[in-house]
């Protein structure tokens, strides 16, 4: 016969494996694809917000870059961050494609920012079965 | 994992093909340990320990954390934690589980497919 008690999760495994990868990246790159050409992210950020307060703590990556639109009505379908270690190795990456028939258009020229949070929200118990 | 992206304050419908927690957990090669505490706050260290990990080449990746403890005679075990690269990484509170004096093996599956995270035990 077996028995089940519930028990609060009190550590993530991907969020505390998050938050001692992040500290291996030392350069950070990003590319946006504008009207079908890969065009390099410029200030590029990646971090991590890690949330101990809560628990299970909360991460996140946060991550972001600028870059600049020179025609009008340009089409953004691909965004891609890279955070490597000293050695080249990639650490993380966060990349996302916009759906087929809805690309991103921007109208305007000039310069612009992408913002992307990946948050993890663990889940606050699990049962234990014997 | 809730993802949220913004661009020019208007958020859209994108397919994610790399996911950061996913590709830091595919950095990481990993060393583990693991123990309960018992109700009298005795912290009793697994005798064996082992991890292995997993990945579909997408965006899903999976772990499994697995304890052996030996007891030599009764406990109730009110926390059960793995050390995983010196740190904390999966850990349960806030319960009794009656423990007979011999083997137990706990086995921790913990899987991120991209929109949530599941850990089961």
């Amino acid at each position: 016969m077996s028995t089940s008690v519930t028990a609060t999760v009190a550590r993530d495994f991907f969020s505390e494996m998050s938050y001692i990868a992040a500290g291996s990246i030392t350069s950070r790159s990003g590319v946006i694809t504008i009207n079908n050409v890969d065009t390099p992210l410029v200030a590029v950020t990646i971090s991590i917000y890690y949330d101990q307060t809560a628990a299970p703590p909360v991460t996140q990556w946060i991550m972001g870059g600028v870059f600049e639109i020179t025609t009008a009505n340009s089409t953004i379908t691909r965004i891609r961050f890279e955070g490597r270690d000293k050695d080249g190795r990639l650490v993380t990456a966060l990349e996302v494609l916009t759906q087929p028939d809805n690309p991103i258009t921007i109208a305007n020229t000039g310069l612009y920012a992408v913002l992307a949070v990946a948050t993890l929200q663990p889940q606050k118990t699990v049962t234990i079965t014997t | 994992m809730v993802f949220g992206f913004w661009l020019m304050s208007s958020q859209r419908p994108l397919q994610v093909v790399a996911d950061p927690y996913v590709t830091a957990c595919r950095y990481l090669s990993y060393t583990v340990s693991g123990y309960i505490v018992d109700s009298n706050g005795n912290q009793i260290n697994f005798n064996s320990t082992s991890i292995s990990t997993g990945y579909d080449g997408y965006t899903k990746f999976w772990a499994y954390l697995t304890g052996i403890l030996r007891l030599s005679d009764d406990r109730t075990a009110v926390k059960l934690a793995f050390v995983v690269n010196n740190r904390e990484a999966v850990s349960f509170i806030n319960f009794n589980l009656p423990l007979k004096a011999g083997y137990h093996m706990f086995v921790v599956k913990t899987e991120i497919t991209g929109q949530t995270a599941y850990t089961t035990l």
